[in-house]
């Protein structure tokens, strides 16, 4: 599904100098896999993350997604691709305050042009699948941190993308709550989504079938 | 469309979430929008507004010129030359020639009041297009000649004098104490021209009337197919061949012909058109600053916009979602803004000079909401556009990283700082322009205009009716008003003039004069103010005698014919005051057209001071008086009475003191000098108020915007200073670091403005008196008032950064 070709990113210093974040990551990934990254801080896991969520545009090398390249498309080409095919899972949930749940689950439908029919039945099978019909309603202050990430990953799973981008799911929740989240990646990844998640935790690692160590910005 | 509901829907809830902000943004929208519509309502009504007849644009004016000979612009024109145009050309449908006047109007033996009055030739509501409501209009046979016995009333008159009586047609009345029977009634609102109240048929007598008796307006509708460049082209050919067949009358005389719409709007347009773009900057500068708190807040959403990234939205999308937002704040502006426009309309309208053409079509129509939606929409975008943007270029990366800096890009600082330049240099520009108004307007007030205004009231009166037939009789009723006005508790001195200085309404008469043995030339001639007087008109309103003396009960028909001449006339005929005293002169008048001089010297008896005659911009030229008794032919006077209290409450006891003489003689266009001093600056206080109030205006903008930005800056700010605190700085560093930022765009502001308004200011020249457009203390003294309100405005948010605890500012991140 995915190949990284020495991929780089790096920041321009002053006098001609570079910093890397990125250096000569060559990767493989296939679909149905459940990739963890891992590595300490300032390795450069997140900056992957967004680099495979194709957000970040500034790297060189190549980047492959089910065969095309995208390393040769611009940026509203990658912006389509992604809103085909990509979920993303964030630490900090960043669900909208000023939206309610149903609200939330709606907008990334809106921007991928589903009718206003279409649009509501997604929802409302999400809201179903997800068990979160009840909070419809509600606003993100109104959740408890584990009702907050799993709206969010709901949110990322209602365009039916092929693959999850998790940054630090569960970070920001309690170890019961972080369960329960790891248990509907699991659930995810059985019934045939691709997930790659950064974490720290070995317990999450753990649920993924393979673990890629980040150091200094090389795959080791 | 769904989308568009959903951003909409957003947008409210995001404007009800931040109340404070979405106070004062539409607060200063619903002042920019406010005022440019009321401003506009003007405009409308005045310039853009058809005139209300027919196809108006098809009615035109026809004046005369005669810029060579005579330096003469705009003039009436004359009758027989009217006659020659209508018979010598087919371009018109239909044309018409009138005169102005006022006259005494009664009815059943109630008391008469003086009306406005026209005198119309057959075809004039024809030209007009206007039908009556009641009877008819003129037919030619109808026009029998001096007295007119037939006339049409006004809708107003009608109602106000005659109750709308329905019967009113046929009913008699008298006018000038001639007996006249109503054959219409016209529409309501219909009062062309100059409000007049009655018409009446010319009365011309052809035989009579001199060739160059250019006393006569005209007004013409241009067939269809003709143009006015076509209509000016073959009158001005039929006027050179007048010119050659009556070199006598005609010579030099050419045609001005334009739309009878551009001839009402002449004088008002340009002041308009000024007041247009100054108060276009003010709703610049409004947005100016309503963008910079949208870019205030776009660097607080930079986490929700580049959530709604990560989510799928394009940039097309996000810039869309800040738009609609944008226009919806406008909108509401917008609509707060036509409210305010509604009281600000009523507002300026009150504050008009009596006279100023079309007040009654000023008033909210649909060109009028059409502006203001359109003006409403254009904010929108004009404010939202910058920051939208700059909001959907966000690095979405970068934002959605967790503990990245929230701090504001590069590219968002530069455009707020740009946005405060542009605020400062327009406030900058509305601010000289207003400076050197009221500069302007001082001058024009300490302008000295040769008489003490104070405590002075006037009225016309005009002696009607068959007592009145001998001159002397008219001599007689006059000097018996000032024996009774002068022994009424109060009085200090009465008098009067056929012309009392800077009265608009007051008669303006052509005459000349000839000193003793030395003919003067016709240009010398041009500028004579001729006055006929009574009374002690002189003290009445405190002209100095310089000297000589003033005329005296024995200046009468028998006496020995006498003259008082002004202190130029003094100075540049006879070499001084004192010198003219003895000397002799004799007068000459163009009256119908003849000149008639008098046949005999006058002395000068008397040198008085000079005084504005027909406004305070005009200069001094020479004046002539004489007494009544000597120049009997005059029926009416304008009136002056020196009182020891208010004026104005002297107006009943003037009345019925002229009432006491003759209860059948009105007086009419009652008012106190200083009231007709201050008519006379007309449009010009308008334009200064008005002026004055959108450049304060604009300095409180700029100076929130400022004080905005710049507290913006101080809590983005607040890490960096704790680190500087830490570091060693003291407050007094910390005071001039906020600061310097500051004032450093409000000069960059304050340069970029004085470029403009040096360029700009020359657009307002012909507003000025006694001011340069480039008037060098102006442009010091408003940007160094202008930078002392930016000093204040960065003072506040810097001396709230110098009091920040280091250790609170370096826990912020």
């Amino acid at each position: 599904m995915i190949t990284l070709k020495h991929l780089e990113r790096f920041y321009p210093l002053a006098k001609g100098k570079f910093f890397y974040v990125l250096r000569d990551i060559n990767l493989e990934v296939n679909e149905g896999d459940f990739v963890s990254i891992m590595g300490p801080s300032g390795a450069g896991k997140s900056s992957l993350l967004h680099i495979l969520g194709m957000h970040d545009h500034a790297w060189t090398g190549e980047y492959f997604f089910d065969d095309v390249g995208v390393h040769n498309l611009k940026p509203k080409e990658r912006a389509t691709l992604r809103n085909e095919k990509i979920g993303f899972v964030f630490q900090a949930y960043h669900l909208l305050d000023d939206l309610t749940v149903y609200e939330n689950l709606d907008i990334p439908l809106s921007y991928r042009h589903v009718s206003k029919a279409g649009r509501d039945s997604i929802v409302c099978d999400t809201l179903d699948r997800f068990h979160i019909v009840g909070k419809k309603d509600l606003y993100p202050r109104q959740l408890s941190g584990g009702q907050q990430q799993l709206v969010s990953i709901a949110r990322a799973m209602i365009a039916n993308p092929k693959l999850i981008l998790a940054d630090e799911p569960t970070g920001n929740l309690h170890s019961d709550q972080g369960k329960e989240i790891m248990e509907m990646f699991k659930n995810l990844n059985s019934q045939g989504t691709t997930i790659i998640q950064v974490t720290h935790s070995d317990v999450n690692a753990a649920y993924g079938n393979r673990i890629i160590q980040l150091r200094d910005g090389f795959i080791v | 469309m769904n989308t568009l509901l959903q951003d909409l829907r957003y947008g409210l809830r995001m404007l009800l979430k931040h109340k404070g902000f979405t106070v004062i943004a539409v607060l200063a929208l619903a002042l920019g929008i406010g005022a440019n519509t009321a401003i506009f309502s003007l405009v409308n009504g005045v310039l853009l507004r058809p005139l209300p007849f027919p196809d108006a644009e098809r009615i035109i004016s026809i004046e005369g010129k005669n810029p060579t000979a005579a330096g003469i612009t705009e003039s009436n024109i004359s009758f027989l030359d009217f006659t020659d145009w209508s018979q010598q050309t087919d371009l018109f449908a239909s044309t018409a020639a009138y005169w102005t006047g006022t006259a005494n109007f009664g009815a059943d033996g109630a008391e008469p009041e003086r009306v406005p009055r026209a005198g119309v030739t057959t075809k004039f509501f024809s030209v007009l297009g206007v039908q009556p409501v009641l009877g008819r209009t003129f037919v030619p046979e109808d026009d029998k000649g001096w007295p007119q016995s037939v006339a049409i009333i006004s809708h107003g008159l009608w109602k106000r004098r005659f109750g709308s009586d329905p019967a009113i047609v046929g009913k008699q009345v008298q006018m000038s104490s001639f007996p006249l029977t109503i054959i219409g009634v016209m529409p309501p609102g219909f009062e062309y021209p100059e409000r007049t109240q009655v018409w009446v048929p010319t009365a011309v007598n052809l035989r009579d009337e001199p060739r160059d008796n250019r006393v006569w307006s005209a007004i013409a509708r241009l067939n269809t197919g003709v143009d006015l460049k076509q209509a000016q082209t073959r009158l001005s050919a039929i006027n050179a061949q007048l010119a050659k067949q009556f070199q006598e009358t005609n010579k030099g005389w050419d045609v001005l012909v334009s739309t009878l719409h551009e001839r009402l709007v002449r004088e008002v347009k340009p002041s308009l058109l000024a007041l247009l773009g100054a108060v276009g900057f003010v709703l610049v500068i409004a947005c100016a600053n309503v963008a910079n708190l949208l870019l205030a807040r776009s660097a607080a959403r930079q986490k929700e916009i580049a959530i709604r990234a990560a989510m799928g939205a394009s940039r097309t999308r996000v810039l869309r979602q800040m738009l609609t937002e944008s226009i919806l704040l406008s909108a509401i502006g917008g609509i707060a803004g036509l409210v305010l426009s509604i009281w600000l309309t009523d507002l300026l309208t009150s504050m008009l000079p009596e006279g100023a053409p079309r007040l009654g079509q000023i008033g909210i129509d649909y060109r009028v909401l059409t502006f203001a939606l359109g003006v409403s929409a254009l904010t929108g975008i004009l404010f939202g556009i910058v920051p939208a943007l700059q909001a959907s270029k966000l690095d979405v990366a970068s934002a959605l990283k967790e503990g990245g800096r929230s701090g504001e890009g590069h590219r968002r600082t530069s455009a707020r700082s740009l946005l405060l330049i542009g605020e400062v240099a327009l406030s900058l520009m509305l601010l000289v322009g207003a400076g050197l108004l009221i500069k302007s307007f001082l001058r024009l007030q300490e302008v000295r205009p040769g008489f003490n205004a104070h405590n002075v009231l006037t009225a016309q009166l005009a002696l009607q009716g068959p007592k009145y037939k001998n001159d002397q009789q008219c001599v007689e009723f006059f000097r018996q008003l000032k024996e009774r006005l002068e022994v009424v508790p109060g009085v200090q001195a009465a008098g009067g003039s056929v012309n009392l200085p800077l009265d608009a309404s007051g008669y303006g008469i052509g005459r000349g004069f000839i000193p003793e043995g030395r003919p003067l030339t016709v240009d010398e001639n041009r500028d004579a103010m001729f006055s006929t007087i009574t009374g002690d008109y002189f003290r009445a309103l405190e002209i100095p005698l310089l000297s000589g003396r003033t005329f005296e009960p024995r200046d009468n028909a028998d006496g020995p014919k006498v003259v008082i001449i002004n202190e130029t006339t003094a100075k540049r005929h006879f070499g001084s005051p004192t010198a003219a005293i003895g000397k002799r002169l004799s007068i000459w008048s163009a009256f119908r057209g003849r000149r008639r001089d008098e046949k005999f010297m006058r002395e000068i008896v008397g040198v008085v001071g000079d005084t504005k005659t027909g406004s305070l911009t005009g200069e001094g030229g020479a004046q002539v008086y004489v007494p009544h008794a000597q120049d009997s032919q005059w029926n009416f006077m304008g009136l002056v009475i020196r009182t020891a209290g208010d004026p104005a409450a002297f107006a009943t006891t003037l009345r019925r003191e002229v009432q006491a003489l003759d209860k059948d003689q009105p007086i009419y266009n009652v008012r106190t000098m200083d009231d007709v001093v201050a008519n006379s600056l007309g449009t010009r206080r308008v334009s200064m108020q008005l002026f004055a109030v959108f450049a304060i205006a604009a300095l409180l903008l700029a100076a929130i915007g400022i004080y905005g930005v710049m507290a913006y800056s101080v809590t983005q700010r607040t890490h960096e200073i704790g680190i500087r605190m830490a570091l060693g700085a003291q407050k007094s560093d910390v005071l001039g670091l906020v600061i310097r930022q500051g004032m450093t765009l409000s000069v960059i502001g304050v340069v970029v403005g004085l470029g403009g308004a040096f360029v700009l200011t020359r657009l307002i020249a012909n507003l000025l008196f006694g001011v340069a457009a480039t008037d060098p203390l102006t442009f010091i003294a408003i940007p160094l008032l202008l930078l002392f309100v930016a000093l204040v405005a960065c003072y506040l948010p810097a001396r709230r950064a110098a009091r920040l605890d280091p250790k609170i500012a370096l826990a912020q991140s």
